[in-house]
């Protein structure tokens, strides 16, 4: 058996694995969090459910701020799979 | 797999025009024609249709607005309707080719654009309404050891705003590409092969009703098996792009505009 593996198959290789990593690993985070603010966010309209507007606003605010370390893994691994800036 | 690529297309002077801006001003001519032609002759009383239509667009986003930053900010709600609308005709612009057009809001050009525009704002405002003494007076507070901090901290808002919009719509675009990539075969496949499918579907199942009575048997079950395989790409795009493409898309036009709207405020 002849296999060839040059530099470049294995930075492609270890892109690969990377890119999946980074998405995985920043999924985390935000998954938890999100999930918590709207647990919260829930608990609070059980509560007081006039205030449903308000509540709702709140929640998207700090989902949306939480999620955003998830988006730079996606854009971490987007970057590595497409604009491939590691092979030259 | 082959998502849609930014290409340039030609060049004024030193800036190169690609096919991501050729399709923002498409969307900016539409529906600039749209909203003069929405607010042109309104009256006190209303008449029509269409100064109904402009009054609901006016008092949704001016609701957002004077929730979030107060009545005396009333003078942003032009800014936010403008901002609103085309994020949203952006980002639904995914629907209507998939593989195809390249939504602007997956290029990184258009958030970035709108961020900076958002973060100049909230630096005016801040300067116009506490002073500039104030203003600066911010950046020392609660120690000026945390000058440095504060500096970045104020840097990272545009970036965030930026990859949040971009992120989540190239995410959206690619998995979108992945899963008619894996249903047909092809990446280039547009809408309307999806909807000359629908129109198959849908011959197929009244031509079903209509002769209902006349088919038995295996005959029967052929025909509602072709209805169901002609069905399930359907079902799956019709999935993806309702949730990439409007679901998706209007919650991040709606969390643009909240998060501008906090930025601002000063």
């Amino acid at each position: 058996m002849n296999i060839n593996i040059s530099g470049q198959d294995l930075i492609l290789a270890a892109s690969a694995i990377g890119a999946g990593l980074s998405v995985g690993i920043a999924a985390i985070g935000p998954g938890i969090g999100e999930g918590f603010a709207a647990g919260k966010a829930v608990e609070a309209l059980g509560r007081q459910p006039e205030a449903m507007s308000k509540i709702r606003t709140l929640m998207l605010l700090g989902q949306a701020v939480s999620e955003t370390t998830g988006i730079y893994g996606l854009v971490i691994a987007i970057l590595i799979l497409f604009a491939k800036p590691l092979i030259g | 797999m082959n998502i849609p690529q930014i290409t340039a297309g030609f060049s004024i002077g030193p800036f190169t025009i690609t096919n991501t801006i050729v399709w923002t001003w498409l969307i900016v001519a539409v529906l600039s024609v749209v909203f003069i032609w929405l607010g042109h002759g309104l009256k006190v009383k209303p008449v029509g249709k269409k100064q109904i239509v402009a009054e609901a667009i006016y008092g949704a986003i001016g609701n957002m607005v004077n929730e979030t930053m107060g009545p005396e900010s009333r003078g942003f709600i032009p800014y936010f309707i403008a901002l609103f609308s085309f994020l949203l005709v952006c980002n639904i612009s995914g629907f209507w080719g998939m593989g195809i057009v390249r939504q602007p809001t997956a290029d990184i050009a258009t958030p970035l654009a709108l961020a900076i525009l958002t973060f100049l704002l909230n630096h005016g405002n801040s300067i116009r309404v506490n002073g500039i003494k104030n203003y600066l007076k911010g950046y020392i507070e609660p120690f000026p050891v945390l000058l440095p901090i504060n500096i970045l901290g104020e840097l990272a808002s545009p970036v965030s705003l930026t990859f949040r919009m971009f992120g989540n719509l190239l995410g959206g675009l690619i998995i979108g590409v992945l899963v008619y990539s894996m249903l047909i075969g092809s990446n280039a496949v547009p809408i309307w092969v999806v909807v000359a499918s629908l129109v198959l579907c849908a011959l197929l199942l009244t031509n079903q009703i209509s002769k209902l009575k006349a088919l038995h048997g295996m005959k029967k079950k052929l025909v509602m098996l072709l209805a169901v395989i002609c069905f399930l790409p359907i079902g799956i795009t019709l999935f993806i792009h309702g949730y990439f493409d409007i679901f998706a898309g209007f919650l991040q036009t709606y969390i643009f505009c909240l998060l501008s709207m906090v930025y601002i405020t000063p």
